[in-house]
């Protein structure tokens, strides 16, 4: 290898010095963040070719629930699968939020149902529903949750989670022992004074889920999308008060450092991987932050496959 | 061999970063696999004087002997200020650089205006690329000082039909939500001209998710002639950029090969 043999190094001198430390620790999977703290060409390393397939190939072997995805135009069901399946993801829980009627709703929903029944190794269905319709979404989560859905989500902006409205639908979740994901926000016009909200002004922002996990502390409350475009600073800082309220890790934005300070203020336990459409940014985050083994198990799988544990629906 | 046309070295005031320095950035690229990476000075989008941050750059490159041959600067220049071309020339000669990094939005000059167009010509008449990144950061993420718009496809291909013979890499190469479609005339435009979009931003699976780009669809309508490896590093996770390309499956091997530097490699003639 050219630069290899231009630094002087060969096989033996690679393997023997740090570059085996490091090729052992893409092999495992587990460090693929290395920062250091100075320019000693020791720690810099020797050029691992290929390095990177090492860890694709690891980060695909972890059992993964996608908790945050949607049935849309341009990822239907099949692509949905298809694409889960190039980055190893076992399953992935997905909705269609919006319908402006009752009507509406239910057909969305219903296109759920039939992706859970064209894929049932790989789609998991959430129940959209919209709080303003009363006894009529009290009823839709009813159905879906005989229908086999396992979730509500991904709730969106008709109005805020700590508002009244809400209370019986969390109640009803409590009641069937399912978790509820919400769309949350933290662009900069939704909590500043004086900018331009560019998400509708009753979308949730963090504050919300504090509230109403502190009327709610049994329930299984997700907070949609800490890289859904807002600053993650602010949600992980506000959502720290709230110990009961989980975060997923879905949203096109996957910054550095990101998971990290998750990690840092709500702790490994409360983070769920999330796609919400992401695919490869989904689970390159989660390989990329500083998580030991068993922290990055947790938000892969376990963590949130406990959570469906507590209704049967539960990956084996 | 694998070449990353979109890398970074120095500072953002609006959040901190990580790895943003050529040691940490080597470090990544060594673990990764990543031969070469093309840097440019975060610092130079920010100082009144640009220059300064290429000289700062020139310095990072020559401290350690390690960063010579990995890294491959581009200048950044304010075409606004009244030396913008002693700097291209300086960047360009004294400092080896092989390319340049222009940033309108953030030192508030339009790309059509026509002191950027003769640096551009001036870029080209050295042989130097003109590497165009279509936003820095999320815009639902910026600061209240942050700029809180991004380029366009259709801004690029105004630029490009009016000095159709340069060189450019189009960075962040995808679509901000709420902006107009890209036109067929800028398709064509594109298309005609040697241009190079980075895969930061591109979905290789199936579903393309909202706030990216589908390398399927920069592939059927530019070819896979017209893509290149970035990383975006170090705003971004510096996994996903490689798990992009490692999903997107509809590429054979000669194809991969010219993505993953063959096609970075032709347009700076390493």
């Amino acid at each position: 290898m050219k630069i290899q043999s231009e630094n002087g190094l060969n096989r033996r001198t690679f393997l023997g010095s740090s570059g085996l430390a490091l090729l052992g620790a893409s092999i495992t999977g587990l460090q693929c963040n290395v920062p250091i703290k100075n320019t000693d060409a020791d720690k810099i390393g020797t050029l691992q070719t290929d390095g990177w397939k090492k860890i694709f190939e690891e980060a695909k072997k972890y059992r993964k629930i996608d908790t945050h995805n949607h049935i849309w135009t341009g990822s239907n069901a099949a692509q949905v699968d298809e694409s889960c399946e190039r980055l190893g993801i076992t399953k992935a829980a997905c909705s269609i939020p919006g319908g402006k009627t009752v009507e509406d709703i239910r057909a969305n929903n219903d296109i759920i149902i039939k992706a859970m029944k064209s894929h049932p190794k790989r789609i998991m269905g959430q129940c959209y529903i919209n709080p303003q319709f009363k006894k009529d979404a009290l009823d839709e989560i009813d159905r879906c949750v005989d229908n086999g859905m396992v979730m509500l989500g991904e709730l969106y902006d008709a109005v805020k989670i700590n508002d009244p409205l809400y209370f019986p639908i969390v109640e009803r979740c409590i009641k069937h022992k399912i978790p509820m994901m919400l769309h949350g926000v933290t662009t900069l016009g939704n909590w500043r004074a004086g900018y331009l909200p560019t998400n509708p002004p009753n979308s949730s922002v963090p504050e919300d889920f504090v509230d109403i996990a502190k009327r709610y502390p049994e329930a299984m409350i997700i907070c949609g999308h800490i890289g859904g475009g807002g600053n993650w600073e602010y949600m992980c800082r506000v959502l720290q008060q709230a110990p009961t309220v989980f975060l997923d890790t879905s949203g096109s934005v996957s910054d550095e450092g990101m998971i990290d300070m998750a990690v840092e203020y709500l702790g490994a336990d409360r983070l769920l991987f999330a796609t919400d459409m992401n695919y490869e940014t989904g689970v390159g985050k989660i390989m990329w932050a500083k998580l030991d083994e068993s922290q990055r198990k947790k938000i892969f799988f376990d963590t949130f496959n406990n959570m469906l544990r507590k209704a049967g629906n539960h990956v084996s | 061999m694998l070449v990353d046309i979109s890398a970074y070295t120095g500072h953002w005031p609006f959040r901190n970063l990580r790895g943003n320095n050529l040691a940490e950035l080597l470090q990544r690229m060594n673990v990764y696999g990543v031969n070469k990476a093309i840097v440019s000075n975060l610092n130079g989008l920010f100082y009144v004087d640009s220059q300064i941050a290429n000289e700062e750059l020139n310095k990072e490159i020559l401290s350690n002997e390690l960063f010579k041959d990995r890294f491959i600067p581009f200048a950044t220049i304010n075409p606004a200020l009244p030396w913008w071309k002693d700097a291209l020339k300086t960047c360009h000669e004294k400092f080896g650089m092989k390319g340049l990094r222009i940033f309108p939005l953030y030192h508030h000059y339009k790309l059509t205006d026509d002191i950027c167009i003769d640096m551009v010509k001036a870029a080209r008449d050295l042989g130097m690329p003109i590497s165009i990144p279509l936003r820095m950061t999320d815009l639902r993420e910026r600061s209240w000082f942050d700029v809180n718009e991004a380029l366009s496809y259709n801004d690029v291909a105004v630029l490009v039909s009016k000095v159709p013979d340069a060189k450019y890499m189009i960075l962040d190469a995808r679509i901000t939500d709420n902006q107009p479609a890209t036109s067929n005339e800028s398709v064509d435009i594109l298309k005609s001209a040697d241009v190079l979009f980075d895969t930061s931003r591109g979905s290789g699976v199936p579903v393309k998710g909202p706030n990216s780009e589908s390398l399927t669809y920069l592939k059927a309508n530019f070819g896979a002639e017209r893509l290149a490896f970035g990383t975006e590093t170090p705003f971004v996770d510096y996994c996903s950029p490689f798990f992009r390309l490692a999903a997107f499956e509809e590429l054979d091997e000669k194809q991969k090969t010219m993505i993953w530097a063959g096609n970075a490699e032709r347009m700076l003639k390493i």
